[in-house]
């Protein structure tokens, strides 16, 4: 086991830089996803890890070992393909036993590392089948299992669950989890799927056109976005943006007004901004939204959908200003298609991005403080353990 | 009335399914006439005694045994293709196999080194014997020119008997670009995840080539098997146009020994007997084939029955 450190990752197809300089410091034991919209750099960024591609410049240490250099077979990763990769020809047991008896290891070892893979995985009794004749989430524990018996410092899951239908994708993730708990090795996942990032991992990698936008916890990443892109990126429904001016307002505040906003809105910070001049961009999650009477509120809309889920309403809004925006409610809340409302943006709820879509820190209440706090204590604590 | 509308609706119903049988009327046309009418046609002429003029007289069997049993000619035939079937077989697939091998990897070009290996098949037979015959001949051909600068004396190729048949396998592996062009289209199927997860668990290069690209490639190599098997029994053009059948006979291929049969003795009841040898013989070994592949071809749509278990 071992963690794993990457200093200004470079990699180009042709003329097309798609790993612009990525640094990151993944510690040993901990579960880590890449995850960004399509053509971000995330598997990429994966298979240049592995060595299946040549990269062109930085470089990636593992355990304290550079392996940039080192072919594929060298590093010490095991890793599990999108599609699986069986070896179709092949039954289960040859499957997992194959790169290992190639490689001298003894054949009594082969059966014990087969046999204790498969018992982990619960696939003891189809070790004699063929992939074809297996189902979706068994090939996967198959190809889960061929990295197992490799027992490597570091395993690297490519979209390992999108192949599979939505309800089975729920139980292999929480599966992964408690074999990632077992296993105690550190874990690379790469997926677009946030919920599988948010769920599975310690911390979360968001990738943008080949750069790291954020790299932290699941809960930093919602409520202490770092930038409008990853803002925007985590959370479904999309959080609502508007174009808005700032202006320091005392000690560690910023007070932002906009001539469409009935009332101004002054957020707490961190730190005291610097320079707050030129647009910014006000950002409210759709399940901050509150809608109120007039005195209340900060601007107001008509309804123009609204989608009853049940436990809550998806409100579809064209703000006076002619801004789309999307505000859940209660999933008994009256509004109607038609209807004009008023929405309040509760300023503790507010987060803030200047011109070049960089966040203001914002001072973030005491409970999700203290949450963020455990996230980052609790992966502490799994580490102590695993150290012993 | 419901008498009247049930003959339309039969007559609708027949029409129906006339019509995609209209629509493959000239290729049925075709086999009935071109294919199966000869096919039957050469059989009933196998137990016929016929000659192109004069009168035809039925035999029974006596075409069949006169050749089995007092024709060395037909024997002697027989192992000559044999001989060279054994030869042309193996070369043209591995051979094939290795080219496909190459050309499949990621190399600025492979496009032209891809027809350049093609265009031999494309080129007509004649052509080819013209090419081969120039570079074999004994005083002036271009092989021995390149031996005698090695200071090596080349022998002569097509007039001496040790060497003739060789030369003609060499020339006839020239039209191996159709395997090769099968086995490629083959290793383009194969996912390249596998042979990523196989380098990924440190299994060396040649292991992937016995391990994964030939199980994976089996159906193609059983299809270019049993292809250069009758290719090999239905050889002609090259060692017609290039020996002859000589020297001494030692290129009188089973092909050739029909052809003199028809067309040189006009004994077309005795040619039609050698055809049907020839094919049962050929089908014996196709079915031969057929039966092993059970053991050695991985197909990735269905499992066959039997064997196949494990690999």
């Amino acid at each position: 086991m071992a963690g794993v450190q990457i200093d200004g990752l470079e990699k180009k197809f042709g003329n097309l830089r798609v790993l612009k300089g990525i640094d990151l410091d993944i510690r040993d034991g901990e579960f880590v996803s890449f995850l960004g919209p399509s053509g971000c750099g995330k598997t990429t960024l994966l298979r240049s890890i592995a060595g299946l591609e040549d990269i062109n410049g930085g470089q990636v240490v593992l355990g304290g070992q550079p392996i940039s250099k080192l072919p594929p077979a060298k590093r010490d990763i095991a890793m599990v393909f999108q599609n699986y990769a069986l070896y179709p020809h092949m039954n289960v047991y040859k499957n997992l036993s194959f790169g290992l008896s190639l490689n001298g290891v003894p054949k009594a070892e082969i059966e014990e590392r087969v046999l204790n893979a498969a018992r982990i995985l619960q696939i003891t009794e189809l070790l004699k089948r063929r992939p074809k004749q297996l189902s979706g989430g068994q090939r996967q524990r198959v190809a889960i299992g061929r990295a197992i018996v490799r027992d490597p410092k570091l395993f690297l899951l490519d979209e390992p669950l999108s192949n599979l239908d939505a309800g089975l994708r729920v139980t292999m993730r929480v599966e992964l989890a408690n074999l990632h708990k077992r296993l105690g090795v550190t874990m690379i996942y790469v997926t677009h799927d946030q919920v599988e990032a948010m769920t599975l991992s310690d911390r979360v990698v968001v990738l943008d056109q080949g750069k790291v936008a954020q790299f932290g916890t699941p809960l930093e990443l919602f409520y202490a976005p770092q930038n409008l892109f990853v803002a925007s990126f985590i959370g479904s429904p999309k959080m609502n943006f508007l174009d808005v001016a700032a202006q320091a307002a005392g000690d560690k505040q910023l007070k932002v007004s906009a001539d469409d906003l009935f009332r101004d809105i002054t957020i707490a910070l961190e730190t005291s901004p610097a320079n707050v001049a030129g647009p910014h961009k006000l950002g409210i999650r759709p399940d901050n939204i509150e809608l109120v009477t007039q005195d209340e509120a900060h601007m107001s809309g008509q309804v123009m959908l609204v989608e009853r889920l049940g436990t809550e309403s998806q409100v579809h809004i064209r703000l006076d200003n002619g801004e789309d925006f999307v505000a859940i409610a209660r999933g008994t809340h009256p509004a109607a298609t038609g209807d004009h409302v008023f929405l309040k943006f509760p300023a503790q709820h507010c987060h803030i991005f200047n011109g070049e879509g960089q966040a203001y820190p914002r001072e973030l209440d005491a409970e999700t403080r203290s949450l963020i706090d455990r996230q980052k204590s609790l992966h502490g604590a799994a580490q102590k353990g695993e150290e012993k | 009335m419901s008498g009247v509308y049930d003959r339309q609706y039969q007559r609708q119903k027949f029409v129906e399914k006339l019509t995609p049988y209209l629509f493959i009327s000239p290729w049925i046309l075709g086999f009935f006439f071109f294919t199966l009418g000869p096919l039957v046609f050469s059989f009933v002429m196998s137990f016929y005694d016929w000659p192109v003029v004069g009168d035809r007289e039925f035999i029974g069997t006596q075409n069949y045994e006169v050749m089995l049993t007092q024709d060395p000619l037909f024997w002697d035939s027989l192992w000559v293709t044999i001989k060279f079937g054994l030869f042309f077989v193996p070369f043209n697939i591995v051979l094939g196999l290795l080219l496909a091998v190459l050309l499949n990897q990621k190399v600025i070009g492979s496009g032209i080194f891809r027809t350049i290996f093609y265009l031999p098949s494309v080129i007509s037979g004649v052509a080819l014997v013209t090419i081969w015959a120039w570079i074999y001949s004994h005083e002036y051909g271009i092989l021995n020119f390149l031996l005698g600068l090695a200071g090596i004396q080349g022998p002569n190729w097509l007039g001496d008997p040790n060497w003739a048949l060789l030369a003609i396998v060499v020339a006839s592996l020239w039209g191996l670009g159709g395997t090769m062009l099968i086995l490629l289209t083959g290793l383009q199927s194969i996912p390249k995840e596998l042979y990523e997860a196989a380098k990924m668990s440190g299994v060396p290069g040649w292991a992937r080539l016995i391990f994964i690209t030939i199980p994976m490639l089996s159906p193609m190599l059983l299809f270019t098997f049993i292809t250069s098997i009758i290719a090999a029994f239905q050889q002609l053009t090259i060692a017609l146009l290039l020996t002859g059948g000589g020297p001494l006979e030692s290129t009188y291929f089973f092909a050739m020994y029909i052809y003199d049969n028809a067309f040189k003795h006009f004994e077309m009841g005795y040619a039609a007997a050698n055809s049907w040898v020839m094919f049962l013989i050929i089908l014996a070994l196709s079915m031969m084939v057929m039966k092993s592949s059970s053991a050695w071809v991985y197909y990735e749509g269905e499992m066959k029955k039997g064997g196949n278990k494990d690999a």
